[in-house]
């Protein structure tokens, strides 16, 4: 019978069902031939904490150095004893730093029964934050910093607001290096917009005058362009909000534009890539910094020992919030006796002065932990303190 | 006016960066019709191969440069007569190149990893200051670039206008049919256009990492330029690097006075317009206006 | 089970990218690289309007459909008679246009910060908060949309953007609408687009423009050169082909984990150049419509080869 032209019921019939056929049997095919390699059930009462990062892509290397800390943290918990009477395991789930593959990685590991996931990157946590509400999950963040974080419902950062750092630093700033003018760039992100926004809050309230605004692409290489402006402006110092290797960019490119002014930066500015990129041009450089310093106390100089064992340099601060995070964590389980978010979340917020890597550690209202900002200015290729 | 200049003289730079790419790619396609898309990931690996000899080897400079550009010249010849010849037609090659693309892209990533690598800073980084309003300073090694570009101009319009292999090419370029009938040796045409091309890609691949350093997609962005230019000249090399520093011009323009996030927006509307514009209306069609098809083997 | 359901989910979206892309660029050879841009529209319609304006899920992913195919319209209206090659450079300055509009539109997308809480659709009982629900949703929105191309597919629709790919004297010859014809296989083309948008971003409750940026726009050209250009069932064997790749990559155990982006990218790669060297027309070359249609109805016309792709 003809329905319109060019289609019977036998072709829609047939039609409907290989397409049937199709849809159902790709995931169907996928979900049996997926088991060996999907997340194995916890064994017995083992505790899995699961673990959403780029492993590749260009922020690889912020997944290998969380790992690389975690793995030592697990031995330590576990030589000691493990959680609830087994060894704690975590579970690694690469998301190539998309947001779509974080999702179907989450949904993976609330499968298996993880309920607790370590995790990174605003974009990704803003993006997790519903499908950790919706399955009743706990994130943990070692490493995003946007100050808009705090709108959200089920995630404990481990690593304090960027806005903490720009306000202290808008501080320092006026007080140290009588700025009175500043020229902000920074990455056209959560991350760099609110920083942005924070700094100019905070310096304005001081007194001081933000004389130009600049934006640059996430990866951008070259910003001439936004730093010939910013030149125009004639700030007395510029701060830059940008990523790893951003940063090293705008403060070799400001020198060679001849700006003159005070260079400012946060967390990110302190990365070895910003270093090789930029050389001299970060000299004489001032900011402040959620850091990880080796003299910070007996646990710092042993968890750097261990880091530089296994991964031949250094740790930063995100190994070192990772590293936390996994010891705070394995204590509350510890504590009280499962891995249950809504349990968990109350032994975070009652955490005072634990004494981590990166110094005595306490979270605040916001659920965020505040531990003591790292003041610096970069002398001679070197990061030192910033003295008076 | 004090940021105009500066911003003008950076336009141009950037205009002649996209320039010195451009010319390569449009004599490839002017001369084959062929869309080398593989070309920006060539480039970005001489990028690559320049910051291997010269950064991490310590070669000099001068004979990294020679053996950087021999081999840019030598991997287009390369890949014309052994992976696109075969290939049925113009269509298709795109396509094959764009996968090879994405293949050098990852390759380098898997050796070099994924983020920028540069080349330690030299002399050729000192910065002069330009004469006029404001402050401009300009690097040595973006004189060079702009003078690589100016030169790599002149050279290929001489050559094209007053030379009898310039005259066989723009035979070429004009009806391959013909010249080959007439007994120009169009397969040979081809090789050379292919080797020069590839070596004014491998000049730009230099500038770009001299520049701002090379990672593993910087071919990416460079190629589609290379390709804006080549379709906006309608067929004349001189008009390439025209409207390559009409681009860079328009861009400094719009930063400006508009927010500089809003450039990239506008010169793309203004790109869309403009082939708007020049769109055939429906009413009085060109017979060219076809999609493509098989014109049998660009040899 | 859940990660074969959201797998299964992205898949799904893929091939109704790939259904519709091959209507104009199968079928109409227009070939273009603003399929994702229109993905974003269609995406970003139907998340601004769930979530600033309330209106229910599933109207708002109609809408983004809606909404794409009129974009898509207005572009081919003013563009449907450039060269070839100034063709595809507009579709991708086009392309640049939409998303740099809607990363820069901010106080409406919120630009590169991503909109969130982007809700699912409801029906009558309840949100389908469930991955298993919004699978079987997007399950039957497939299928639903598989049936409609299919049939598109069959139709004299498809045999005149054919004839108009071919030539376009013939289809004036023949009394129909050459302009008309462009702009109703690429507003067709850009329905589906803006639906699969709209279904990504509820399925990831999150919008961002680079999930619709440049290179969705090139992977989805390459579904159809994988799985064959102007077939519709190889539209959708290239999308689950290109798709599976990755998860077969990763499960042989064989790549360390960092590098697996990169090597799934270089057999991505790979296995466009082996294609297009060894079988051009993709892994399901284009049939002819027209003798099927003959033979059913018991006709004597003669036959008309349909011409193969590119």
């Amino acid at each position: 019978m003809r329905l319109t032209k060019g289609i019977t019921t036998r072709a829609l019939a047939t039609t409907a069902a290989a397409g049937l056929a199709t849809a159902l049997a790709v995931p169907a095919a996928l979900a049996a031939a997926d088991q060996p390699a999907s997340t194995p059930a916890p064994a017995g009462d083992e505790v899995v904490i699961g673990w959403i990062n780029p492993l590749s892509g260009s922020a690889a290397t912020f997944g290998e150095l969380s790992r690389d800390a975690i793995e030592i943290a697990l031995e330590e918990i576990n030589a000691d004893g493990g959680v609830l009477g087994a060894p704690l395991r975590v579970e690694y789930q690469d998301n190539e730093f998309r947001t779509d593959q974080s999702v179907t990685a989450a949904e993976q590991l609330a499968d298996s029964g993880v309920r607790i996931i370590i995790t990174a990157g605003s974009a990704v946590v803003f993006a997790l934050d519903p499908v950790a509400e919706r399955r009743d999950l706990l994130l943990a963040n070692v490493g995003a910093q946007s100050p808009e974080l705090v709108e959200t419902a089920s995630t404990y950062s481990f690593i304090p607001m960027s806005s903490a750092e720009v306000t202290r630093l808008a501080e320092l700033a006026t007080e140290r290096l009588g700025a009175e003018s500043v020229a902000i760039v920074n990455v056209d992100n959560d991350y760099g917009e609110d920083s942005a926004d924070a700094f100019q809050a905070a310096f304005e309230e001081l007194g001081g005058e933000v004389v130009a605004r600049e934006i640059h692409d996430v990866g951008a290489t070259d910003m001439r362009t936004q730093l010939i402006k910013v030149r125009e402006a004639q700030p007395d110092a510029v701060l830059i909000a940008s990523n790893v290797a951003e940063v090293g960019h705008v403060a070799r490119q400001a020198r060679e534009l001849g700006i003159e002014a005070e260079l400012l930066g946060i967390t990110f500015a302190l990365s070895p890539d910003n270093f090789e990129i930029a050389g001299d041009a970060m000299n004489g450089m001032h900011g402040v910094a959620v850091t990880f310093r080796e003299d910070t106390s007996e646990q710092s100089a042993a968890f750097a020992e261990a880091y530089e064992a296994v991964a031949g340099t250094a740790p930063t601060v995100y190994a070192a919030t990772s590293y936390d995070a996994v010891h705070i964590l394995a204590d509350a389980i510890e504590e009280v006796g499962s891995d249950d978010p809504a349990a968990v979340a109350e032994y975070l917020m009652a955490l005072e002065d634990y004494p981590g890597v990166l110094g005595p550690t306490t979270f605040t209202e916001e659920r965020a932990v505040d531990i003591p900002i790292f003041e610096w200015a970069i002398v001679d290729g070197e990061i030192e303190p910033w003295e008076e | 006016m004090n940021t105009l200049y500066p911003l003008l003289v950076n336009g141009l730079l950037e205009g002649s960066r996209i320039g010195i790419a451009g010319l390569g790619f449009a004599l490839i396609f002017f001369t084959t019709r062929e869309l080398h898309f593989a070309y920006g990931a060539a480039l970005a690996g001489a990028g690559y191969l320049f910051f291997q000899l010269f950064g991490r080897l310590a070669w000099p400079g001068w004979l990294t440069v020679v053996v950087v550009l021999a081999a840019s010249a030598a991997g287009g010849v390369a890949v014309k007569v052994v992976l696109y010849r075969p290939l049925r037609d113009h269509l298709a090659i795109l396509l094959f190149s764009f996968g090879l693309a994405i293949v050098l892209e990852n390759v380098y990533h898997v050796v070099f990893g994924p983020s920028d690598v540069l080349p330690p800073i030299t002399f050729l980084d000192r910065v002069a200051e330009l004469p006029g309003p404001g402050l401009t300073l300009v690097r040595y090694i973006d004189f060079a670039g702009f003078a690589a570009f100016v030169v790599a101009t002149a050279l290929l319009l001489v050559v094209l206008e007053r030379s009898r292999v310039g005259a066989a090419i723009q035979a070429v370029m004009r009806d391959e049919g013909m010249a080959r009938l007439v007994g120009i040796r169009t397969g040979q045409i081809a090789v050379l256009v292919y080797a020069t091309g590839s070596l004014l890609g491998g000049i730009s691949g230099i500038v770009h990492v001299t520049r701002t350093g090379v990672r593993p997609d910087s071919g990416f962005e460079v190629v589609l330029f290379a390709f804006i230019v080549t379709l906006l000249a309608g067929g004349r090399i001189g008009r390439v690097a025209l409207w390559a520093l009409v681009i860079g011009v328009v861009r400094a323009l719009v930063a400006w006075r508009l927010p500089t996030e809003l450039s990239t927006l506008l010169v793309f509307v203004a790109m869309l317009a403009y082939l708007v514009a020049r769109a055939p209306s429906p009413g009085r069609r060109r017979l060219q206006a076809r999609p493509v098809v098989a014109t049998g083997s660009p040899s | 089970m859940n990660y074969a359901l959201s797998l299964g989910v992205f898949m799904a979206i893929a091939v109704i990218v790939a259904m519709s892309l091959n209507v104009s660029m199968g079928y109409a050879g227009l070939v273009s690289i603003a399929h994702g841009g229109l993905m974003g529209v269609g995406g970003y319609t139907a998340s601004v309007l769930a979530t600033r304006y309330d209106v229910p899920m599933t109207v708002a992913l109609v809408a983004g459909g809606v909404a794409a195919a009129a974009v898509g319209a207005a572009f081919m209206l003013a563009v449907a008679w450039t060269g070839a090659f100034e063709f595809i450079l507009a579709s991708f300055a086009f392309q640049m246009v939409l998303i740099e509009g809607i990363s820069r539109w901010t106080s409406v997308t919120n630009g590169t910060r991503g909109l969130s809480a982007i809700p699912r659709p409801s029906l009558g009982f309840g949100a389908l908060d469930s991955l298993g629900a919004y699978a079987a949703f997007v399950g039957v929105v497939t299928l639903a949309a598989a049936v409609a191309y299919l049939a598109v597919g069959r139709s004299t629709f498809a045999i005149r953007l054919r004839a108009l790919r071919a030539s376009v004297p013939a289809v004036q010859a023949a009394g129909w609408n050459p302009t008309a014809l462009k702009v109703a296989a690429f507003a067709v083309s850009a329905a589906g687009a803006g639906l699969a948008g709209g279904l990504h971003a509820s399925m990831i409750s999150f919008a961002h423009p680079a999930d619709f940026g440049l290179r969705v726009s090139i992977i989805a050209v390459a579904y159809l050169l994988v799985g064959g250009v102007g077939n519709m069932w190889g539209a959708i064997v290239g999308a689950l082909t290109l798709m599976a790749l990755p998860e077969i990559v990763e499960a042989t155990n064989v790549v360390p984990d960092h590098l697996l982006g990169p090597v799934e990218r270089i057999i991505y790669g790979a296995l466009i150049m082996a294609m297009v060297w060894l079988r051009p027309n993709g892994l399901l070359p284009e049939r002819p419509i027209v003798p099927r249609l003959a033979a059913a109805a018991g006709n004597r016309r003669p036959t008309v080869q349909a011409v193969p792709a590119g």
